[in-house]
């Protein structure tokens, strides 16, 4: 394996970033961090990535070798579908957990969750979920027909792409002149799970059912 | 002699005199700027414009009739001192005429009525909105690509023009587009004013719903590669032009923007007494609010002065103005420029601003420049849509038929 998977990152990666932006950047946004937290979270956001990537890997060079390579677009859409189904579930609840702090059970919610965790769980959502440079890797990493071999494609891959999430560490510097970008986050959290919910997910997987 | 020019000298000799004088410069502006001078110019030469000879008198008509229209009502803003009275008169008007001109002439160059095909959509005829503006700004940028089927330039509602426009009067009024220049906004505007009083009472927080819109629909356009706004949520396809209609898609699509129309444009509007599109929808007007830094205007308030009556937090029709800034002596930062609250002050203590300027020093300047400038961009661009409908209004009088 050449260098071919991280030249595949770097090229592609403003794509990944972009395809990502709509999780990663509300939810950052909407929570009231310091800087070496927001860190903290595009960390762990970027492990979750790694571990969605690491899993794609795994499953498509396992499928390589046994069934055709329809069969494994097929298995991709699908956990793509299902991962963008919870990535809007997640986003919306969480969401409306944030604007209505008040109520008893977000209150509850905002009290015991492990903080952070949150980034980890839209990371490797976001991991498993579709987007063309994603497809492209994809591709690759059937043809190694390896467990081994396309987890360390996708791995490769990752670390082109991560280079063009560098900028997230910066989110900190918007939010600390504008507390209204907190409020204006937190409502985009709801709207854009709706929007992950409908074509990320539920039309993914309708249209994949139909064949 | 220069007293009349004072804002408090209220002989009526003095209003008119000072009324006249100041209209006399936009009789010569919008003469120019709304085609007016076309009522002079003899036949043959309007005829080498594209004009026919049966076109010609209506056409004169209707560039006439506007022109007295609108030098009448920015007469009467300064004869009255009223703002919001007459520029609400004017902007409902030009809402109700827009729809009239655009959709006939559209009727006319393609031969279907408010639909665009999927021809229309790969030849990329469809028309150039504002709105598409904070979707298409950073693909523009990033990838050098246009995320909406429109034209360069081949005709008047291109991305070209419509980009020009833009920041001519982001530089002009900033947020103020939203109720000087929006050809959408009359709809709500004249719908908020049909109630003597209010219904219900709107949330403040909802104004910052726009601004969510307004991220969700960036980040989504740059993912999808298209307007996402344009696609799934726009209201004013009511009253422009829709997706032809082919797939349950379009269904669903159609249905959305005629709930939202009728919600957020008609219903609410009449049941709040408030501008409810602009204030919890549109992303167009947050999108402004942050460019409206740029601008030279604003609106602020003589603390000294105020009485603290709450008259101008009730009457803002996007709910701009509240206690926190009304003590701060500004409006809010999704404040309109509509004028409304300098109008209900009984204090005389709202004023528009320059800038860097001491706040109350230079009152008549203020209003002064920003109406110039205000009325010239609606001459410009609400003039040829008002002559256009009253046209092709007296066409369907004369002939029966409303196109050309």
């Amino acid at each position: 394996m050449s260098f071919e998977p991280l030249l595949l990152g770097l090229s592609t990666g403003s794509f990944c970033v972009v395809s990502c932006a709509p999780v990663t950047v509300p939810y950052l946004l909407s929570e009231r961090m310091s800087s070496i937290q927001n860190g903290k979270s595009v960390s762990l956001f970027l492990l979750g990535r790694l571990v969605g990537y690491l899993i794609f890997g795994a499953v498509l060079g396992a499928a390589g070798g046994y069934i055709s390579e329809l069969a494994g677009f097929g298995i991709q859409w699908r956990m793509s579908g299902i991962s963008g189904v919870v990535i809007g579930l997640l986003m919306i609840t969480a969401g409306f957990i944030f604007n209505f702090p008040h109520l008893r059970i977000c209150h509850r919610v905002l009290q015991d969750r492990k903080s952070h965790m949150g980034a980890m769980i839209f990371g490797i959502l976001t991991g498993l979920n579709v987007c063309p440079p994603f497809i492209a890797a994809a591709t690759r990493a059937i043809h190694t027909e390896s467990v081994f071999y396309g987890m360390t494609f996708f791995l490769l891959f990752f670390l082109g792409t991560t280079i063009f999430f560098i900028p997230l560490y910066l989110l900190p510097a918007l939010k600390r002149y504008l507390n209204k970008v907190r409020i204006i986050s937190r409502i985009t959290m709801i709207l854009l799970g709706f929007y992950y919910l409908t074509f990320h997910g539920i039309l993914v997987l309708l249209a994949n059912s139909a064949g | 002699m220069l007293s009349i020019f004072n804002l408090n000298n209220n002989s009526r000799w003095s209003l008119w005199v000072k009324a006249i004088i100041l209209t006399l410069p936009m009789l010569f502006i919008t003469y120019f700027v709304m085609g007016a001078y076309a009522v002079l110019v003899p036949p043959e030469y309007l005829m080498e414009w594209g004009l026919t000879a049966e076109r010609i008198p209506l056409y004169k008509i209707s560039k006439a009739m506007t022109y007295i229209f609108m030098n009448t009502i920015f007469f009467m803003i300064f004869y009255t001192g009223k703002i919001d009275r007459y520029r609400s008169m004017l902007f409902i008007i030009i809402a109700l005429t827009f729809p009239v001109d655009f959709i006939v002439s559209l009727w006319e160059l393609r031969g279907h009525f408010m639909v665009a095909t999927p021809e229309n959509i790969v030849c990329g005829e469809v028309p150039f909105c504002h709105i598409v503006i904070p979707q298409s700004i950073i693909p523009m940028i990033a990838q050098k690509a246009v995320i909406f089927p429109g034209s360069i330039s081949k005709f008047s509602y291109s991305i070209s023009f419509m980009i020009v426009l833009w920041i001519s009067v982001s530089l002009a009024l900033g947020r103020g587009w939203c109720s000087w220049v929006c050809f959408y906004g009359g709809w709500e505007e004249g719908c908020s004013k049909i109630r003597k009083k209010p219904l219900i009472k709107l949330p403040q927080k909802l104004k910052y719903v726009p601004f969510a819109i307004l991220m969700a629909v960036v980040l989504t356009s740059m993912t999808m590669f298209t307007a996402t706004y344009c696609w799934w949520l726009c209201p004013f396809k009511a009253v422009s032009e829709f997706v032809q209609i082919n797939s349950w898609i379009g269904v669903v699509q159609t249905i959305i923007f005629i709930v939202i129309f009728l919600g957020l444009c008609i219903i609410l509007p009449i049941l709040s007494k408030k501008r409810t599109q602009c204030m919890t929808l549109c992303p167009f007007g947050a999108f402004q609010s942050i460019v409206d830094k740029v601008n030279v205007f604003d609106i602020r308030i003589e603390t000294d002065k105020c009485t603290n009556c709450s008259r101008c937090i009730n009457e803002c029709p996007v709910s701009s103005i509240n206690q926190k800034t009304l003590k701060a002596g500004r409006t809010g930062f999704t404040c309109l420029k509509c004028g409304k609250c300098i109008d209900v002050c009984k204090k005389d203590a709202v004023h528009f601003h320059i800038k860097g300027t001491e706040v109350g020093k230079f009152k008549n300047l203020s209003r002064y420049l920003f109406f110039y400038l205000a009325f010239t961009i609606i001459a410009a661009v609400g003039g040829g849509f008002i002559s256009g409908a009253i046209s092709r209004i007296g066409q369907l009088i004369t002939t029966g038929s409303i196109t050309y």
